[in-house]
C-alpha cells in the first residue's frame, strides 16, 4: 500500500539487524540511498523487507547512528523541511544543537568509530559534527596530552623532533 | 575499536582542517610523523588558510629615526588575546628589531611614508624631502615583513597620465587578496590615484592599476571635479578602505560624501552619508563598550585604522580615565608619553577584545593579520 511507510533492515558487521524508515535513512545516507535504488526493480512489487548489509559498522556504532539520523528527520518533519533549513535567529541555539552536544560527548574510540561510519555512510552533517568534535579535543592540549588521548606513538627520531620544537617553538 | 592513530591520511586532514588556531595545529603535528606530513603540506596550507582567517597579530607603524633606521614598530597582540603567543613568536623576526631597517640601501631617500598593509604585505614610498613625499611618484616598495623581502614598484609611465596640467600628487594603496582575483600566493596588485587638471582647469583623479604579473601599470577609471566639486580635498584629507568588492573613500574630517570606486565596472561614484547614520553606528559601539566596564576608558577615538574593516574589524584607541588629563595637556616636544589602548571590534559580531597598550601617536597604524610562518607562505 502507498500509505504505508517502507521500511528496510540494516544489518552490522556483527550481524545485528536494526530497521529503519527507508524514506528517513535515503535522505541521510547517501551510501544506502543508493544500495536502495540498486535493489528496488526487483522488489518493486514484492512485500519482502530489504536486508542490506552494512561491512564496516559495529552494531553499536550503528545504533548510535540510526539515533542520529532518526533524531534529525524528526525534527525536520516538525517544519516540514530538511533540519539544514530549520530557522534560527541570530543568537539563537539550534534546536538539536544540544543533542549534538551531548551526542558526540562519548569516549574518543567511540568517536572515532563515529568518524568512520559516518564517512563510510556518507552523512554529511554526522561526518562534519564528530570531526569537529574530535578536532575540539585537540584543542588547547599539550603534545604529550594529544598522544595520551589518542594513543599515539611518538615515532619522531630525536633529531627530527628536536627540528620541529626550533621550527615552531611559539607553540609550545 | 578504531583509535586515532589508525585514521587514514584523508580523514587526518578533515580532522584537523577543523582547528581554528594555529598553534593547535603545530601541537598536533609534533604528535607523531603521519600528522606532520598533513600539516605540512602546500594543498592543506592552502586549504586552513581559506578556511580560517588570519589571526590578528598587532599594529605596525612607521618607525621614526635617523634613515638608515627607518623601520617597523610593531606592536604585538598582548594576552589574553588567543593569538599573543603566536604574535610574540612574530615580534622576534627580523623585520622589527630596532636595529635593522627593511629599506634597500639608499640614503638620498629621507621620508619614508607607510601607504597601506594587507595580506602581509606593507606598502612603503620613500622620497627625497617630506615636500615631495606625494608630489613626485614615490621609490615605492612592497615588502613582506616576516620574510623580510621587497620588491620595487616601476613608476606610472607619464605619458600615460592624461591630465598633466600642474603637479601631479600620487597616492598609492595595495588591492586586498580577495579583491585581487588570483590563486597565486605570490601575485599582487598596486592600485595609485593621481591627481592633477586638464586643459580645462578641472582637477581629475586618474587611477592606475599595477600587477605584479605583468609588471605593468594600466590607467582603470577617472574622475573629474566637473562631476564631483571637492574631490581636490577628498584626494588630500581622504583614507581609503576597502569592502564588498568597493573602494570607499572617506573625509576623514566628517564630510558628508563618500566616493567609491567599484572594482568590477571600475568606475567611480559618489555617496551620500546621511549624518544620522554614521552617529548610530557610533552609539552602538558605545554600547558594546560600556559593557565592558572594567577597560575604564574615558576617551573614544573611533579610528577604523587602514585596511581593518576588510578583514573584518575595525580598530579602536582609547586613553585611561587616569591619565586622561595628563593626555589632554600632553605635549610631545616635552617627552610626555600617554599609552593609548587598542582594541579591535569584531564588525560582524560587535565583540570587542584588547589588542595591545602602545604609545599614543598620531602616525597612521595598520592591523597586521597574518597566520604566523611557516603557515603563512612568503607573500611576494
Amino acid at each position: 500500500m502507498a500509505s504505508e511507510k517502507k521500511v528496510v533492515f540494516l544489518r552490522s558487521s556483527d550481524g545485528e539487524a536494526f530497521e529503519v524508515s527507508e524514506e528517513v535513512i535515503s535522505a541521510a545516507s547517501v551510501t544506502i540511498k543508493g544500495m536502495i535504488d540498486e535493489e528496488s526493480p526487483s522488489r518493486a512489487d514484492t512485500a519482502a523487507t530489504t536486508t542490506l548489509a552494512i561491512p564496516n559498522v559495529t552494531a553499536a556504532t550503528l545504533s548510535r547512528v540510526l539515533h542520529y539520523v532518526n533524531k534529525h528527520f524528526d525534527a525536520a518533519a516538525v517544519v516540514g523541511r530538511p533540519d539544514d533549513y530549520i530557522f534560527c535567529a541570530p543568537g539563537d541555539e539550534h534546536p538539536l544543537a544540544r543533542f549534538d552536544d551531548d551526542f558526540v560527548d562519548v569516549d574518543n574510540d567511540t568517536l572515532i568509530d563515529l568518524v568512520h561510519a559516518a564517512e563510510y555512510l556518507h552523512i554529511k552533517k554526522l561526518f562534519d559534527l564528530t570531526c569537529k568534535a574530535v578536532a575540539d579535543k585537540l584543542k588547547g592540549r599539550t603534545i604529550d596530552q594529544i598522544r595520551e588521548t589518542f594513543g599515539i606513538v611518538n615515532d619522531y627520531t630525536v633529531e627530527e623532533e628536536v627540528e620541529v620544537y626550533r621550527e615552531n617553538s611559539w607553540a609550545f | 575499536m578504531a583509535t586515532a592513530a589508525d585514521l587514514p591520511v584523508d580523514l587526518v586532514e578533515k580532522i584537523l582542517l577543523r582547528l581554528d588556531d594555529a598553534a593547535d595545529l603545530v601541537r598536533a603535528s609534533a604528535a607523531c610523523t603521519a600528522f606532520r606530513r598533513v600539516v605540512t603540506d602546500g594543498r592543506f596550507l592552502r586549504r586552513f588558510r581559506s578556511l580560517h582567517r588570519p589571526p590578528v597579530l598587532g599594529l605596525l607603524s612607521r618607525r621614526t629615526g635617523t634613515s638608515a633606521s627607518v623601520g617597523f614598530r610593531f606592536n604585538p597582540a598582548a594576552p589574553p588575546r588567543r593569538s599573543a603567543q603566536a604574535a610574540r613568536a612574530v615580534a622576534r623576526a627580523p623585520a622589527f628589531s630596532s636595529s635593522s631597517s627593511f629599506l634597500p640601501a639608499d640614503t638620498t631617500k629621507n621620508c619614508w611614508h607607510f601607504h597601506d598593509a594587507r595580506d602581509g604585505r606593507v606598502l612603503a614610498g620613500g622620497a627625497t624631502t617630506t615636500t615631495t613625499c606625494f608630489s613626485s611618484f614615490p621609490y615605492l616598495v612592497v615588502y613582506d615583513p616576516l620574510y623580510h623581502k621587497h620588491v620595487q614598484i616601476p613608476p606610472i609611465p607619464k605619458d600615460d597620465i592624461v591630465a598633466q596640467l600642474g603637479e601631479c600628487q600620487f597616492k598609492p594603496f595595495l588591492v586586498p587578496a580577495a579583491a585581487a582575483d588570483d590563486d597565486d600566493d605570490l601575485s599582487f596588485r598596486v592600485m595609485c590615484n593621481v591627481l592633477s587638471k586638464d586643459m580645462e582647469y578641472h582637477y581629475v583623479v586618474e587611477t592606475f592599476d599595477y600587477s605584479s604579473v605583468t609588471g605593468k601599470w594600466r590607467g582603470v577609471a577617472s574622475l573629474s571635479d566637473a562631476d564631483y566639486e571637492p574631490l581636490s580635498n577628498l584626494f588630500y584629507y581622504m583614507e581609503h578602505h576597502y569592502a564588498h568588492g568597493c573602494f570607499y573613500w572617506v573625509d576623514s574630517y566628517g564630510g558628508a560624501d563618500m566616493l567609491v570606486l567599484d572594482m568590477k565596472e571600475m568606475k567611480f561614484f559618489v555617496v551620500n552619508i546621511p549624518p544620522k547614520t554614521s552617529g548610530n553606528r557610533r552609539l552602538l559601539w558605545r554600547q558594546q563598550l560600556k559593557k565592558k566596564k572594567k577597560t575604564g576608558l574615558a576617551c573614544w577615538f573611533f579610528w577604523v585604522f587602514g585596511g581593518a574593516a576588510d578583514q573584518g574589524y575595525a580598530v579602536l584607541q582609547g586613553v585611561p580615565s587616569d591619565e586622561y588629563k595628563t593626555w589632554l595637556y600632553c605635549d610631545p616636544a616635552m617627552g610626555r608619553k600617554t599609552n593609548a589602548h587598542c582594541f579591535t571590534v569584531e564588525l560582524q559580531t560587535l565583540v570587542v577584545e584588547q589588542l595591545c597598550v602602545k604609545d599614543f601617536y598620531n602616525d597612521p597604524a595598520f592591523l597586521f593579520a597574518s597566520f604566523p610562518p611557516p603557515f603563512a607562505p612568503p607573500s611576494i
